[in-house]
């Protein structure tokens, strides 16, 4: 049995949480949804499975939130100290306020921001686009796990999905455990022949890199 | 349940290619945040009063230091005055900056050095996605102090030869030829 990568959901509208949890899971995630970002903090701080998720998706706007003794803010701030390796994004109908993007930048320097304004349906496309996206001949597929196109063999460690989706940001890994992984995965690509390599920035921190190519840009970059 | 202590992510510790912003109201750090490829580099938008903690959380030093404020806050000086780290200043600079510091009147020109500097190429060297240098053949150098004397080229930096003695260190057996060297009339260090 394999544990698919989680996905964290912050959304106060029940209904919108709803919708996402059951878009994250007909993806293969295993969706773990708050309405409240005291709940999400105290997830991310028990250390279970909510303390490593892959994608986070972060409503900043949480006035219908049943517990409003935290913020998306302070959920934000959690996430990029203790959860560092998970891709962020923010989604909000204030995406063109100067003030709401300094204090997304200010709690979360790496976060994406989406406009709300483009619709429910442009933050899951969004979403998908970034999963989808290929890196050299790997791609992700039900959200957990790494495919070699070619040979069709699969990779089936969070670690692996995790550098696919970040790429070709550096992740920073938080145990021992994820740095075997990791180099498990380098080992994997090398074996197949990939042009994709695994590269040791130190310290626990890992990117993918394709031989001879960089991208200008994340997938998940708003198009221009 | 109460978040408890949440520390802002932008003061949290950073091991990649940091560029730390100091303005008032955060305007500055937004349009580089916005206009800076962010796998390169990640854009830390700090408060005078945040400054050292956001300087401090930079490791081993913060890559550029740019900001709008007419004075600097206390203590910040000291990292610029150390490491290579470059300076870039919306406005007058204050006094306490480094001589190497650089200043501009409009944010369009300020953001046009930042980019030319994350996307510097010298000697088949240019700047690794996320931190170091790549070296020509593709091989990483983790060197910060290398990684300044790229992105400045050929500015040069008035600091002490062995300040880039990782610098020389990551560039001994490596193809390219040039190394951190100081000016003997100026006593500047830069790559040559």
């Amino acid at each position: 049995m394999r544990a698919n990568p989680e996905v964290l959901l912050l959304e106060d509208d029940a209904e919108k949480l709803e919708e996402l949890r059951r878009h994250f899971a007909s993806q293969g995630f295993h969706p773990l949804a708050f309405r409240s970002a005291s709940r999400a903090i105290a997830a991310l701080r028990d250390g279970g499975p909510a303390a490593q998720p892959v994608i986070s998706i972060v409503d900043w706007d949480l006035t219908m939130a049943p517990d409003q003794s935290a913020s998306s803010s302070d959920a934000l701030c959690v996430l990029a100290r203790d959860a560092s390796d998970c891709l962020v994004i923010v989604y909000t109908a204030n995406a063109d306020s100067f003030r709401v993007r300094s204090e997304i930048n200010r709690a979360h320097p790496r976060a994406w921001l989406h406009d709300k304004r483009d619709g429910d349906a442009s933050l899951m496309e969004r979403v998908d686009r970034m999963l989808d996206h290929p890196v050299a001949d790997l791609r992700v597929e039900d959200g957990s796990f790494v495919v070699h196109v070619p040979s069709r063999d699969q990779c089936h460690h969070r670690e692996a999905v995790r550098l696919v989706i970040r790429h070709p940001e550096i992740v920073t890994f938080h145990s021992d455990t994820a740095t075997r992984a990791v180099r498990r995965f380098g080992d994997w690509l090398a074996r197949h022949g990939s042009p994709a390599t695994v590269v040791s920035h130190g310290n626990r921190r890992y990117r993918l890199a394709v031989t001879g190519t960089e991208p200008a840009s994340h997938p998940g970059a708003p198009p221009p | 349940m109460h978040a408890g202590n949440v520390t802002l992510g932008a003061l949290a510790p950073e091991r990649d290619r940091t560029l730390v912003v100091l303005s008032r109201d955060g305007e500055l750090a937004v349009g580089l945040r916005e206009r800076l490829e962010r796998a390169r580099v990640v854009v830390k938008d700090a408060r005078p009063d945040e400054a050292l903690t956001a300087v401090g959380s930079c490791w081993p030093w913060p890559w550029m230091l740019v900001g709008d404020v007419a004075d600097l806050p206390p203590g910040v000086e000291a990292a610029p005055a150390r490491h290579p780290v470059l300076v870039l200043w919306l406005g007058t600079a204050p006094c306490g900056l480094p001589v190497h510091a650089r200043s501009f009147s409009r944010f369009s020109e300020l953001a046009d050095a930042a980019s030319r500097a994350l996307a510097a190429e010298v000697g088949g060297m240019r700047l690794a996605t996320g931190a170091g240098v790549e070296l020509p053949g593709g091989r990483l150098a983790r060197s910060a102090s290398l990684q300044a004397l790229v992105s400045a080229h050929p500015a040069r930096f008035n600091l002490p030869l062995v300040t880039f003695t990782s610098a020389a260190r990551a560039l001994s057996g490596s193809a390219v030829r040039l190394r951190p060297r100081r000016d003997p009339v100026t006593g500047w260090v830069s790559l040559q």
